[in-house]
């Protein structure tokens, strides 16, 4: 079956192959291939295309240089050799004799069963992630795990003295923010004095991404900040600095949960009193506040977060995954081992439920170890296990804190814990689950997941769905699809975006921040709000934006006030919860915070979802001017799919000052005209022309060097359709109706949630994913639970 | 808490690893011991603290000149009879730093850095509130020197020790400074000191015995997966085993018998003596294998209050140092106590001199000074002058065998002469004004 190539694969290896060729008119037989029964096909072939396919299609070098590769149709095949073959004189090879031409190096070169080794599910450890995501919910599996049930805020007490701990609040209540500066005063004239007083924050707070934190505490008076650690504070400060108030320290934490969180603060004779806190996100370069939404009042369990750091997953094949054994990998599943039990050792008593030096420390450390054992080998354990892993080490002469070292050391270097599928369980129903916790978190299977897989769950597709769309609530899953749309949008890179100051006066790190969260919030929202539409990723005309972005993008925020409050008194309610809390939907910590950032409606002509999103407009640009090569490079081969080779020579752009007659996609087609280059960039240049009413910050404009943008183009489909395209919005209707786009997608969004290639799980599985997933009204949510429920339930063949 | 005593020094405490389990041990104190080789004034720095005051009577000879002149030492200075010929007595020498904080906060705050304190929301016994000194502390600032030079860089540029140092940062408990508000605490737990020290060395014997499982259930369960699965996993044990390799040949490059540390001592005034005897021998450790030059030890913090039953005292020490002078009683526990301390200090001395240098060239105290000193002159009085410094070593040509007699002195020029002394050649340190002077030249021989 992974022998005939799926008709419907996309044709971009072919496009890839073919589109970087370079003609050179000399004739030379093919001796070989005349030995063989002649066709027409293969005439032409050995008339326009060996010279730089060679005559086996081994490549040449300094031509095309490797083979071209599959897997394409005849009619896709045909229509690409028909528009541009060969490079320079595509008229030479039309119409039928495309198609025979196609046919032959379909045949010869193609069908082979040594051109394409079926892609097969590969043996794959933990990547980095999954590891540091299953250690802590080994954990929270042994010590239990809570996630709170509002948000908001943190739960603040006021007391007259700084010892806090001796009294009982004057007043309680939630605050929101901690941001504050209470001058002389008091922070409550009624009840609390100002000379001496003393707010204790606590709660938790939430990650939104896995990565370093750094917290940022101003305040000329005196705190201490624990976060995810009530015996060591992050920050001590407090004996009190005024003349250096800014205090901050960096922390790991991992996407997706909730951390306790634990401010006590006083002033005690100081002149002033103020205090702020604030973080700065993983990769972003300002420190912001922290939205409301991530805050809340009620306290969780402390997360193992392992600070050992691994080597990056192989990302080879497009997406991280767990195929790379290197030594230093292995270095780190030592350290991350030796870490994890000491940890454990630190907090012996509390986790161990006993005193190390206690007569019943032994048996706890035992059953502490077999319980560990179970949860990081996803399984009850064999008796093989038990004596590999457990008895040798608890029956040697030794103090039970060493027998427990080495057996949690054991148990977290053994491959049974590092390849999640190398000894499956026995039960179906939790090899189902534990797919299922991989998939959509990353991790192991929680313990009420444990529960119905014992109980016989798990049986049928639909109780695969259901358990599955339970976990997708869960906010792990939740940072990790955020994840995917930062790695399939390029987002991380974006952060690395900076502009001409004397161009784009106010466009600075913050901003650029801001830009980062607004496409979050409208990628989140639009995928876990209402009908999860893929279509509206690239339909909808609204920007999410704050004050700040309103006012670079010149949004008029009096108008929208007024429209806000229109809407709100219409509807007899707030604008949105959003809004209103800092929390979209239903639980607690979905979405970032919204009461920042409101959607704000825009032209609808020149502004398309993502395609218009500031963001991407910006990092597709130059410092001063747009590139609509970068811009359609990221059309093609991230929305599209198609995968393109390097220009075959290194150019440099043509600057503005070039001829400041010319407009920017006048500079482009210039520059862009040999043929060599027109194989690429006929299409190319069309996507990215399409987007050139957006400037390099995204902002909207209808001249470029003082000339009136030209917009207009014609788009060829793969299969060689000229689509007429002018402007954005047509761009984006184009994309929507393309199948192409959707399987594009399929593939993407698999591949980040399984960890392996699509077509290992069958032939026809992504065509039937893209099919149903284009049938059943785009929702993005039901796409993932089918991919989940189709990966979970797959029978590998035994060899 | 009753671990086995032997098991828990080798095997139990560990370090996350950074560079590998091959472990720097080795190799790095290798370097640090050739570093001091090729420097043929290897010099050392241990300053010692502990606090409350002296009693003077007891504690200071009753006049300058040699100590070997004296019949007997003061009853406070007697345990280090054997070092007399080592040990210069400084008296009159105050800490004159004043401003913002009290005494015991100045006391402490200004002892190693010789500046005032900054404004803040501590509160003391009087005067106005303060927050943390201004300035680095002498044994960082000498730590910063010799780690700026590939030279003389160790692994660690200073050790900071502590023996019952209260969890909570303030100025009566710190008085090691990175920079002005940059306190440093120390380390009060030996386990914690261990596993900094040394404990790569006890997680790679635990890594051994872990690795041999592993690799026999690398390949048992290999035998279940497919070709190209297997020679992943076939890849993975190449590397376990390699690792075996190198652990087995890295065991022998241990150098020399390890400190027996109790890897459960809690933390409480009844084993101070164990904590005390912990903390000195993996400090001798660090020094032998040339991991640092530079250490502060810190018994409890500035009005420490320790409860010292051991020594059949009932009372804490700060509340029985605010006793009157003529309360005979509290006097005599005061002097208990104090001797209790110089015995630290003697027995710490006691081990440097019986550790040879790496290249066998003497002992480690030839070439290491230890400088005890105290936040406060007199506990009752609060007083900042006449704090006691005691100087026991050898090496960097100290009038030793000597009680000086000092008229006022600001302690921040000893600690320019103590950082000539060590090579450093500065000119000021802290307080300007008070640096004024520089160098104490009667203080060398």
């Amino acid at each position: 079956m992974h022998q005939t190539t799926s008709s419907l694969q996309t044709n971009r290896q072919i496009c890839q192959s073919l589109v970087v060729t370079v003609w050179i008119a000399i004739l030379v037989a093919g001796g070989e291939l005349a030995a063989q029964s002649p066709d027409r096909g293969q005439e032409i072939f050995v008339q326009h295309c060996v010279q730089c396919h060679g005559a086996r299609n081994e490549g040449v070098a300094g031509q095309f240089d490797h083979p071209i590769a599959g897997p394409a149709t005849r009619e896709e095949l045909g229509s690409f050799i028909e528009q541009t073959m060969p490079v320079g004189n595509p008229e030479l090879v039309a119409g039928e004799d495309a198609g025979r031409v196609a046919d032959f190096i379909l045949r010869n070169f193609l069908a082979g069963p040594e051109q394409a080794a079926p892609p097969r599910i590969e043996l794959s450890h933990l990547t980095v992630t999954q590891y540091e995501n299953s250690l802590a919910d080994i954990f929270a599996g042994l010590v239990g795990t809570t996630r709170p049930e509002t948000a908001g805020g943190l739960s603040a007490e006021y007391r007259n003295s700084r010892e806090f701990w001796k009294s009982d609040p004057l007043l309680a209540r939630t605050d929101s923010r901690i941001r504050f500066d209470f001058g002389e005063a008091s922070p409550d004239a009624e009840k609390i004095q100002a000379e001496e007083f003393s707010i204790v924050w606590s709660g938790s707070i939430f990650a939104p991404e896995t990565g370093t934190y750094e917290f940022v505490v101003d305040t000329p008076n005196g705190f201490k900040l624990h976060v995810n650690n009530d015996d060591v504070p992050l920050i001590d400060g407090w004996v009190s600095t005024p003349e250096a108030p800014r205090h901050s320290a960096t922390i790991k934490l991992l996407g997706g949960r909730w951390y306790r969180i634990y401010l006590p603060y006083h002033k005690f004779k100081d002149p002033v009193a103020a205090i702020q806190l604030g973080w700065r996100l993983p990769g972003a370069r300002t420190v912001s506040e922290i939205p409301p939404g991530y805050l809340s009042g009620q306290w969780v369990q402390r997360v193992f977060v392992v600070e050992t750091h691994f080597p990056p997953d192989d990302s080879s094949t497009g997406y991280p995954r767990g195929t790379l054994v290197s030594r230093e990998w292995d270095e780190a599943t030592s350290a991350a081992a030796i870490e994890t039990a000491d940890f454990v050792l630190e907090g012996f008593e509390k986790l161990v439920g006993t005193p190390p030096g206690s007569e019943t420390a032994g048996a706890g450390a035992r059953e502490f170890c077999a319980k560990f054992a179970s949860a990081a080998f996803r399984k009850p354990l064999s008796d093989e296990e038990k004596q590999l892993y457990i008895s040798d080490f608890f029956d040697t002469a030794g103090s039970p804190a060493l027998q427990l070292k080495r057996s949690l050391m054991a148990i977290l270097k053994s491959p049974r814990f590092l390849y999640p599928e190398l000894v499956a369980p026995a039960n179906p129903g939790r090899l189902r689950a534990n797919r299922i916790s991989l998939f959509l978190t990353d991790s192991i299977p929680d313990n009420p997941q444990l529960q119905s897989a014992w109980s016989g769950g798990l049986q049928t597709r639909e109780q695969v769905l259901e358990h599955s769309r339970r976990l997708l609530d869960d906010p792990r899953s939740r940072a990790k699809i955020r994840q995917f749309f930062v790695e399939w949008l390029e987002m991380d890179a974006a952060a690395e975006v900076s502009k001409d100051p004397d161009r784009f006066a106010g466009f600075d790190d913050a901003l650029v921040g801001d830009l980062k969260t607004s496409l979050q919030l409208f990628v989140d929202h639009t995928v876990w709000e209402g009908q999860g539409d893929f279509r509206q990723l690239f339909l909808s005309s609204e920007i999410w934006m704050n004050a700040r972005m309103k006012k670079f993008y010149a949004i008029d925020t009096a108008a929208e006030a007024g429209e806000a409050e229109a809407a709100a008194a219409e509807s007899g309610e707030a604008k949105s919860a959003a809004a209103e809390s800092g929390v979209a939907g239903s639980g607690a910590d979905e979405t970032l915070s919204g009461d920042l950032f409101q959607p704000v409606s825009m032209d609808s002509a020149e502004r398309a979802g993502l395609l218009t999103h500031p963001l991407l407009l910006s990092k597709l640009a130059y410092f001063r001017s747009t590139s609509p090569i970068h811009r359609g490079v990221f059309v093609s081969r991230r929305l599209l799919g198609w995968q393109l080779k390097p220009p075959p020579v290194a150019v440099d752009p043509l600057g503005e000052d070039y001829d400041l007659a010319m407009t920017t996609r006048q500079r482009v087609e210039f520059q862009t005209r040999a043929d060599n280059c027109m194989s690429c960039h006929r299409v190319i240049n069309p996507l990215g022309f399409a987007l050139e009413r957006l400037d390099a910050v995204g902002r909207a404009r209808d001249s470029d060097n003082a000339h009136p943008v030209d917009t207009h183009v014609i788009h060829y489909a793969a299969n060689g359709q000229p689509h007429e395209l002018n402007g954005p919005r047509d761009l984006a209707e184009y994309l929507v109706g393309e199948r192409e786009t959707y399987r594009n997608f399929v593939e993407s969004i698999f591949q980040h949630l399984v960890k392996q290639p699509v077509a290992a799980y069958g032939d026809d599985l992504a065509d039937r994913l893209t099919g149903d997933f284009m049938k059943n009204g785009c929702n993005v949510r039901e796409l993932i639970l089918d991919i989940v429920a189709e990966a979970a339930v797959f029978e590998t063949k035994k060899e | 808490m009753n671990l086995n005593r032997r098991e828990s020094l080798r095997a139990l405490l560990g370090a996350p690893l950074v560079a590998g389990l091959a472990g720097w041990l080795p190799s790095a104190s290798a370097a640090g011991q050739r570093a001091i080789r090729q420097n043929p004034e290897t010099r050392r720095l241990v300053i010692v603290f502990s606090p409350n005051g002296t009693i003077p009577s007891k504690f200071w000879p009753a006049s300058g000149g040699p100590l070997g002149d004296l019949g007997e030492l003061p009853e406070i200075l007697q345990p280090l009879e054997e070092f007399r010929d080592r040990t210069l007595v400084l008296h009159g020498i105050d800490n004159r730093i004043r401003g913002d904080g009290d005494d015991h906060m100045r006391g402490m705050g200004c002892l190693l850095t010789g500046i005032e304190l900054s404004p803040g929301n501590i509160q003391g016994g009087g005067n106005t509130p303060a927050g943390w000194p201004r300035g680095i502390s002498i044994d960082q600032e000498l730590a910063n020197f010799f780690q700026s030079d590939p030279a003389t860089r160790c692994r660690f540029g200073s050790l900071e020790l502590g023996v019952l140092v209260p969890d909570r940062a303030d100025v009566w408990t710190r008085m090691v400074y990175s920079a002005a508000n940059r306190p440093v605490t120390p380390i009060a737990d030996p386990r914690r000191l261990f596993q900094k020290l040394f404990g790569v060395v006890g997680d790679r014997e635990s890594l051994r015995s872990v690795l041999e499982i592993v690799a026999a259930d690398l390949k048992s369960v290999a035998a279940s997966v497919s070709g190209e699965d297997q020679a992943r996993l076939n890849d993975h044990l190449d590397w376990v085993r390699q690792k075996e390799l190198e652990l087995r040949s890295a065991d022998s490059e241990i150098p020399g018998q390890l400190p027996p540390v109790d890897g459960a001592i809690e933390l409480n005034g009844d084993n101070m003596p164990a904590i005390s005897q912990a903390q000195q021998d993996l400090l001798v450790a660090a020094l032998r294998t040339g991991m640092t030059r530079i250490a502060t030890l810190q018994y409890t913090n500035s009005v420490g209050n320790a409860k010292m039953k051991f020594l059949g005292i009932e009372e804490g020490h700060h509340e029985l140092s605010h006793e009157p002078d003529e309360k005979q009683d509290a006097a005599e526990k005061l002097v208990t106590i104090n001797r209790w301390y110089c015995e630290q200090i003697a027995a710490l001395a006691r081990q440097l001199a019986n550790t040879p240098e790496a290249d066998g060239a003497g002992t480690l105290l030839d070439h290491t000074t230890i400088v005890w000193t105290n936040e406060l002159g007199k506990g009752n009085s609060h007083s900042l002058s006449d704090i006691p410094f005691v100087l026991v070593g050898g090496g960097m040509g100290w009038k030793s065998g000597q009680a000086l007699q000092f008229d006022h002195m600001p302690h921040n020029r000893l600690w320019i002469s103590v950082a000539h002394a060590m090579g450093h050649r500065i000119e000021k340190f802290g307080s300007p004004r008070h640096s004024r002077g520089g160098v104490i030249e009667e203080l060398f021989a």
